[in-house]
């Protein structure tokens, strides 16, 4: 038993996040930790890590009682964590952040041929593919998480945490992710992965631990136990499973003709041609960082083409404010609910106000109704179930999953006959995400046009009626539901061609 | 519900009084060196401070200034553009203000009218130059508006010894504008007291200011800019209005001020009037205080102004030079940085992290 948490129980004022949890790993092991939002596993691994410290209990590394004040004490103990938000440094390059603060060095100065030789080897070995000399800034999400792995493998760490790691990686790459682990864990190095995606788990895990509202509730062998059962186990019910009806176009209310856009001397976006119909779902599938993120926000109205057109509703909007766009009929669940999609120092009832704040009846001659928005934030959390404790409690209060809730809450009710949905169920449990695909689906029922970007083919591929894939700034492909499977997409995303 | 007010009501707090509990105990560490009794000195400031009615209205005519330059520091900074530029503004205000009350040739009360609105503009074109800076070419707020008060105050020092020096003065060395008439002037509340309508059409300001950046349109969209910018953006929120609406009123607030001083309480511009009192600055500390709230920048604002008043007191009655309390102020400013440089570091992480994920 190379790790172990001994009756750990955490409060946040009030709130309990974890009620007495005791949970141990062994070494060469891969043990999966796995639960919803707010079932309190980030707190745990916040404990394991040194980022929180415990109300009562105790952390025991290889049989000695230790105290982590703070991550480095962690690591000194050889527990690494690859983060779900990066900790990495813009402005240096992938190779600079994964030697940092252990630097070869000549003399004083930066050894870069033996950073760039240890970091290329340790790409190579792990099958992690990047570009050492590439900065930060210019990475897509997708390569910042490798380089975040590939910092923790650098610094030699044994045990390694991971929190929700594939999130945005290919169905290729999450199996190279996972294959990875195996052969660290046959190295001898001891793995704890937190994730809600059952299938790794049952890929990966020698030993599983579920977690539901701050308690532990099971620990399973993999031999034991299955996907159906986990499911159950951390939900408490069975998710039900909808059908979806035949899909009954209408008009085209969103398209883009050639869209392209040159940035920082490459073309971002080259003749980018989709549409969009009335009653449709239509999804666009890629690799983070070819391109879709800039199709958001050209499409959206945050960032103008070089060439090419954005037509909302038979409009041409190309030149058009996002408030104009707004007003004309789109609505946009942004790639980052905290970045774009929200104010974490605002309320929820100003969060829930945005892009409403000049309609009546919340604004009557300049001056905002509070009672009215109140009672709209009211009603978005309700309707969409999102757990706070009221109108007036900051969206930084609320987990990941339920600040998602709210902002798509947001999108959604706004009613537009146009919802481009960016990444809408990233790092979000399954009872949240299953929720947002259902109204995603409601919409679709009453004839609006919902563009879906995501990375995750899965959602990709249940939710869109038509698909197109993406790479490198282009549409290289364009597939009705059904008519492609996800390991033909997988590859088609990676630039490769599949034989029609 | 009302616990959780109340903590937030206590953590807002918490850190002002904090700083200016720290910054009183220090000045009675310096006033225990100098030999003096402490709480007999500290009792002779509060009683040159608010004592009697002639010390509360030379605290209140004083606050006037202070009130506006904070709230000026309020709008900007509750929007996100950390705009230091009060002092500049508030120098142009006061100076326009002067020259047209002292030259336009027209009846006394337009004359007070012109000038109140010559200085707000004069303050808001001031203001609207460094978000000009700021919008075409990136100029950070701190560098342009610190740069531009030095402008701004020697261009008025410029002007007041060799163009519009007063030509009635018996001093020819006096650096000052000629003194506005009697009518022209803003009248004393009492007679005996240096008060005048100044302070209450600055806590007109107060309200108004709250009223604005708490209930109307307006106010929601720049605080919502002030939070996060980029979901100012998203929402549909025209930030470049955004920005000159902001500094515009910001300016206004600023430049009026500069004119209360001139209209109320000077009857002229004296050169480095508003530089060698630091209005802007305290109104600045006072404005940090206070959270950014108008309301209690108001308070915030009388406060360091008995500070001042009471500092002067101090120094008649006392060995104690005025110079304790400036240090007294000195301190607090710092505390309350502290606050201010986590507040810019804050946003700067938040727009340094480009890629976030959960959060939770």
């Amino acid at each position: 038993m190379i790790f172990e948490l001994r009756n750990i129980t955490k409060y946040y004022g009030d709130t309990l996040a974890n009620d007495d949890i005791s949970i141990h790993l062994n070494e060469g092991e891969i043990l999966c930790v796995v639960g919803e939002n707010g079932a309190g596993k980030s707190t745990i691994m916040k404990i394991l890590y040194g980022l929180e410290q415990p109300t009562s209990g105790e952390i025991l590394v290889k049989g000695q009682p230790v105290r982590f004040r703070n991550p480095s004490d962690a690591m000194a103990h050889g527990i690494g964590m690859v983060q779900q938000h990066f900790m990495l440094f813009e402005s240096l390059t992938v190779a600079e952040n994964i030697v940092f603060k252990r630097e070869p060095r000549r003399g004083p100065l930066l050894d870069k041929k033996a950073m760039l030789a240890a970091v290329s080897e340790l790409s190579e070995r792990y099958k992690l593919k990047i570009d050492p000399s590439a900065r930060i800034e210019n990475c897509p999400v997708g390569l910042r998480q490798r380089v975040e792995i590939l910092k923790i493998l650098y610094q030699n760490a044994e045990i390694i945490v991971f929190d929700e790691p594939s999130a945005v990686l290919t169905p290729i790459e999450v199996e190279a992710l996972l294959q990875t682990m195996k052969e660290l864990a046959a190295a001898g190095k001891s793995i704890v992965l937190i994730t809600h995606k059952l299938n790794e788990v049952m890929a990966v895990a020698d030993r599983i631990y579920v977690m539901r509202s701050g308690k532990l509730v099971a620990e399973r062998k993999k031999e034991e136990t299955s996907t159906d059962e986990l499911a159950y186990l951390m939900v408490g019910h069975h998710p039900a499973t909808r059908e979806i009806p035949p899909v009954k176009t209408g008009e085209t209310l969103l398209a883009t003709e050639e869209l392209s856009l040159h940035k920082d001397g490459r073309d971002v976006l080259s003749k980018v041609s989709i549409h969009v119909d009335g009653g449709e779902v239509v999804g666009i599938a890629g690799v983070s960082g070819n391109g879709q993120s800039e199709l958001e926000s050209v499409i959206n109205g945050l960032e103008a083409p070089t060439g090419g057109k954005v037509l909302l509703c038979g409009r041409d909007v190309t030149h058009e404010s996002v408030h104009t766009r707004r007003e004309l009929g789109m609505a946009h669940i942004s790639e980052d609910r905290f970045l774009w999609g929200g104010a974490v120092s605002g309320t929820l009832s100003e969060n829930a106000i945005m892009a409403k704040e000049e309609r009546e009846p919340y604004n009557h001659k300049g001056f905002l109704r509070k009672k009215k928005i109140t009672e709209y934030a009211g009603s978005l959390i309700e309707r969409f179930s999102v757990k706070a404790s009221g109108p007036d409690s900051l969206l930084g209060e609320l987990s990941g999953g339920n600040a998602q809730k709210l902002v798509a809450a947001r999108e959604i009710m706004m009613e537009t006959p146009v919802l481009i949905c960016c990444e809408p169920t990233r790092g979000i449990d399954i009872g949240a995400s299953d929720f947002i695909h259902n109204e995603i689906l409601n919409k679709r029922e009453k004839g609006d046009a919902v563009l879906l970007i995501s990375s995750e083919l899965s959602e990709i591929t249940t939710l869109s009626d038509r698909i197109y894939v993406m790479f490198e700034g282009k549409i290289v492909g364009e597939f009705n539901r059904g008519a492609v499977d996800e390991k033909a997409l997988g590859l088609l995303m990676l630039g490769g061609k599949i034989d029609a | 519900m009302r616990k959780k007010k109340l903590q937030s009501f206590l953590t807002t707090l918490g850190q002002p009084m904090v700083s200016v509990t720290i910054a009183l105990l220090l000045g009675a560490v310096i006033i225990g060196l100098s030999g003096e009794n402490v709480f007999k000195a500290y009792g002779v400031m509060l009683k040159g401070a608010f004592g009697d009615g002639y010390y509360l209205s030379s605290t209140l005519s004083r606050a006037t200034p202070i009130i506006m330059g904070g709230l000026a520091v309020c709008i900007a900074w509750r929007s996100g553009y950390e705009a230091m530029g009060g002092e500049g503004q508030m120098i142009f205000g006061a100076l326009s203000a002067a020259i047209i009350a002292y030259y336009v040739p027209v009846a006394p009360f337009l004359r007070t009218v012109l000038a109140m609105l010559g200085a707000c503009l004069a303050g808001a074109v001031y203001s609207v130059l460094s978000g000009w800076l700021y919008e075409k070419w990136r100029v950070t707020f701190i560098i342009s508006t610190l740069m531009l008060n030095y402008i701004a105050n020697y261009v008025a020092s410029y002007l007041t010894i060799y163009k519009l020096k007063d030509p009635e003065a018996l001093d020819i060395n006096a650096s000052q504008t000629g003194k506005i008439m009697e009518a022209a002037r803003l009248p004393r509340i009492f007679k005996a007291y240096s008060l005048h309508w100044g302070f209450l059409i600055a806590v007109l300001c107060v309200v108004l200011v709250y009223i604005l950046m708490n209930k109307t349109e307006f106010g929601y969209k720049s605080r919502m800019n002030g939070f996060n910018s980029r979901f100012a953006l998203y929402g549909g929120i025209n930030a470049r209005k955004m920005l000159y609406m902001v500094m515009i009123l910001s300016g206004v607030c600023a430049g009026f001020g500069g004119s209360l001083e001139v209209l109320g309480s000077k009857y002229r511009y004296i050169d480095q009037m508003i530089f060698n009192t630091g209005y802007a600055w305290s109104g600045m500390v006072a404005a940090l205080l206070a959270n950014f709230n108008p309301i209690g920048t108001l308070v915030a604002s009388i406060l360091l102004s008995g500070l001042a008043t009471g500092g002067a007191a101090l120094q008649r009655s006392t060995s104690i030079p005025v110079e304790t309390v400036n240090m007294i102020e000195g301190v607090i400013t710092i505390l309350m940085s502290v606050k201010l440089l986590n507040l810019i570091s804050v946003r700067y992480r938040h727009t340094r992290k480009k890629e976030g994920g959960e959060k939770q």
